[in-house]
C-alpha cells in the first residue's frame, strides 16, 4: 500500500498527545511538576488538534460526515468517540488545573481517569487498523507499538517541560527509561509480528494479469519489514528506538532534560514515523492478485 | 430476503475478457480502475506431471464477492457502504466520506477510489439491471456462457444465464429479460467438492466457482 502520511501523521501525533497527558497525570499522582501541568495539557490539546487537522487531509469528502458519521463497529468512529471523551477528560482536568492555582492539584480519581483514557485511545486507534485482510496490521502488537510511542513521547516531552520551568524531579529519569526502553521492546516486537506473517497470503506459482501484461510476479518482499523498500524503514525504526533509550541513559547521568528529552523525543519521533511507514509498505491484501 | 451472487463455470470459461470489458462499459467504470478483473492462474504443473510441458491453467474472473460478513460494510463509519435486502453490498456515495478503510479492508482489494468523484466504486452486480428483472451485464455478454446470476437461497442449480442456440430468440432486449437457461440444465455434472470460493478471512465470499478435474489453486 502507498504511504498514507496524514495516517501516518495523525496515529503518531495521537500518540504523542496520549502519551504526554497520561504522563502528566502520572507526575500529578506522584505530586511533582506542579508548573508543567498547564503547560503540559496545552501541549496534548495541541498535539491532538494538529493530529485531527492531519486527518482530514486524508478524507476526500470530510463535509459528508454530518451525512451518517457514526456506525458503531467502525473502528473510525469508536477512534472519535475515544478522542471527545479523552478531550472532555482534559477538560474537567483543566478547570481543577485552574482552580488549584499555583499548586495545580488534580484529584486522584481525575489523574486515574486520564491514564485510563489516554490507553484506551490509543488501543481504540491501533484496533481500527486490524484488519483481517492485512496480515501485518492484524496484531495486537500494532496496538503495542503505538502504546509503546506514547510511553516514550510522554515522558520525554514531560521532563522537557519540567525541566524548562525549574521543577526537575527523581521521576524524569525514572518514567524516561522505563518509557524509552518499552518502546524499543514493543517496536521489535511489532516487526518480528510482521516479519512472520509470511505464510498468510495466498500464494499460486503461475498467474497473469491482463491488464498489467508486463507485472514482474516474483515476490517483491513487500510482504516482510526486513525485505525489499521497507528494510531501510524497518532498520531506522529500530535505530530510532534505541537511541530514544539511549538519551534516557545519557539524560540520567547529566541530569539535562531540556537537552536530552528533546533528543529523546525526536528519537522516538523518528522512530514511530518510520515504523508507520514500513505498516503501509507491509500493507499487503491476503490475495495480492486484483 | 435473498442472496444475489455470481456462478461462474471456470471449466467453460475461456479468458475472452468480455465479462470485464461490458462491465466496463455500462458502469462506465474509470481508466485504470476494474469493478471485474480476469485472472488466469497458472500455468501450474499436473499432479502426477512427468514433463515440464505437463501443464494446466485456468482463468478466474474476480470481482466484489457481495460477502455474507463483509468487512468493508463493518469498517465505514458513515454506513456508505451496506447490505441490501438482496444479499449485495452497496455503497450510497451521498454518505461516502472517502477514507478508503473499507478499500483496505475488503481481502481482495476489488475497492477502489474514484478520482473525481472522490468515492469508493466497485461492483454492484449491476443492480440498476437485476431490479428491472436483468442478468449483470457481465452474465449477459460472458462469451463462454460460464457465468450464471441467482439467487443463492433457491441453490446454484436455479442460477440463470441467457440461452444459447440457433432457434432462441437473442434479439437485444430478451438479453434483459427473457430467453433463460438454468445452470443445473447447462452446466456438466459437478460434485460439491468441485465448487469453491475465494479465500475467506471471516467474510464469508458468497460468490462461487465450479472447478472440475483441476486443480483449484490458492487456498478454500
Ligand atoms: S468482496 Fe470486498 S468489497 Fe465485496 S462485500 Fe466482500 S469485503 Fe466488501
Ligand atoms: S470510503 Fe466511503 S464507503 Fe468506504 S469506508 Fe469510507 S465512507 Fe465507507
Ligand atoms: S466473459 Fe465469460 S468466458 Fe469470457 S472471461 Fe468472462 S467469464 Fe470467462
Amino acid at each position: 500500500m502507498e504511504l498514507q502520511w496524514p495516517l501516518i501523521l495523525f496515529t503518531t501525533l495521537l500518540a504523542w498527545a496520549a502519551g504526554l497527558f497520561a504522563a502528566q497525570c502520572v507526575w500529578a499522582l506522584r505530586g511533582r511538576g506542579a508548573k508543567a501541568q498547564m503547560p503540559a495539557l496545552i501541549g496534548s490539546v495541541a498535539l491532538l488538534a494538529v493530529g485531527g487537522i492531519a486527518v482530514v487531509f486524508h478524507l476526500e469528502h470530510w463535509e459528508r460526515i454530518f451525512n451518517g458519521f457514526g456506525h458503531m463497529t467502525s473502528g473510525i468512529t469508536q477512534e472519535l468517540i475515544a478522542i471527545v471523551v479523552l478531550f472532555v477528560v482534559m477538560v474537567v482536568y483543566f478547570v481543577y488545573l485552574r482552580r488549584s492555582g499555583d499548586e495545580a492539584k488534580v484529584p486522584t480519581w481525575l489523574a486515574v481517569a486520564g491514564i485510563v483514557m489516554a490507553v484506551v485511545l490509543v488501543v481504540v486507534m491501533g484496533h481500527s487498523y486490524m484488519m483481517a485482510s492485512l496480515p501485518a496490521w492484524d496484531s495486537v502488537l500494532q496496538i503495542g507499538s503505538l502504546l509503546g510511542a506514547a510511553a516514550a513521547f510522554g515522558p520525554a516531552t514531560m521532563a522537557v517541560i519540567c525541566a524548562v520551568r525549574d521543577e526537575a524531579s527523581d521521576l524524569d529519569a525514572k518514567a524516561n527509561l522505563i518509557g524509552q526502553c518499552a518502546n524499543v521492546v514493543l517496536v521489535v516486537a511489532y516487526l518480528v509480528a510482521m516479519q512472520a506473517t509470511a505464510g498468510s497470503y495466498t500464494a499460486v506459482e503461475f498467474w497473469f494479469d491482463p491488464t498489467s501484461p508486463t507485472l514482474d510476479i516474483t515476490p517483491d518482499g513487500s510482504t516482510a519489514p526486513f525485505a525489499g523498500a521497507s528494510m531501510g524503514a524497518a532498520v531506522t525504526a529500530i535505530i530510532a528506538a534505541v537511541a530514544g533509550a539511549a538519551s534516557a541513559f545519557v539524560g540520567k547521568a547529566k541530569g539535562d532534560w531540556k537537552l536530552w528529552g528533546i533528543v529523546g523525543a525526536a528519537c522516538v519521533l523518528v522512530s514511530a514515523l518510520a515504523l508507520r511507514a514500513v505498516f503501509y509498505m507491509t500493507g499487503v491484501s491476503i490475495y495480492p492478485f486484483f | 430476503m435473498a442472496q444475489y451472487a455470481i456462478v461462474t463455470d471456470l471449466n467453460r470459461c475461456v479468458g475472452c475478457l468480455a465479462c470485464m470489458v461490458a462491465c466496463k462499459a455500462v458502469n462506465n467504470v474509470p481508466i485504470g480502475s476494474y469493478w471485474n478483473k480476469v485472472l488466469r492462474i497458472g500455468p501450474s504443473k499436473k499432479a502426477g506431471a512427468t514433463s515440464a510441458h505437463d501443464v494446466e491453467m485456468y482463468y478466474l474472473p474476480v470481482q466484489c464477492q457481495h460477502c455474507e460478513n463483509p468487512e468493508c460494510v463493518k469498517v465505514c463509519p458513515t454506513g456508505a457502504s451496506h447490505v441490501l435486502e438482496d444479499g449485495t453490498v452497496q455503497i450510497d456515495k451521498s454518505k461516502c466520506i472517502g477514507c478508503q478503510f473499507c478499500a483496505m479492508a475488503c481481502p481482495y482489494g476489488v475497492r477502489y477510489l474514484n478520482e473525481e468523484e472522490r468515492v469508493v466504486e466497485k461492483c454492484t452486480l449491476c443492480e440498476q439491471i437485476t431490479a428491472q428483472g436483468g442478468l449483470p451485464q457481465c452474465v449477459i455478454q460472458c462469451g463462454g456462457r460460464a457465468r450464471f446470476f441467482g439467487d443463492l437461497e433457491q441453490g446454484i442449480d436455479s442460477f440463470e444465464a441467457p440461452d444459447v442456440g440457433y432457434d432462441v430468440d437473442r434479439s437485444y432486449d430478451n438479453l434483459y429479460t427473457g430467453n433463460r437457461v438454468k445452470l443445473g440444465d447447462m452446466a456438466k455434472e459437478y460434485s460439491e467438492a468441485d465448487v469453491y470460493h475465494l479465500p475467506d478471512v471471516g467474510n464469508g465470499p458468497h460468490f462461487a466457482y465450479i472447478l472440475r478435474d483441476r486443480e483449484w489453486k490458492g487456498g478454500e
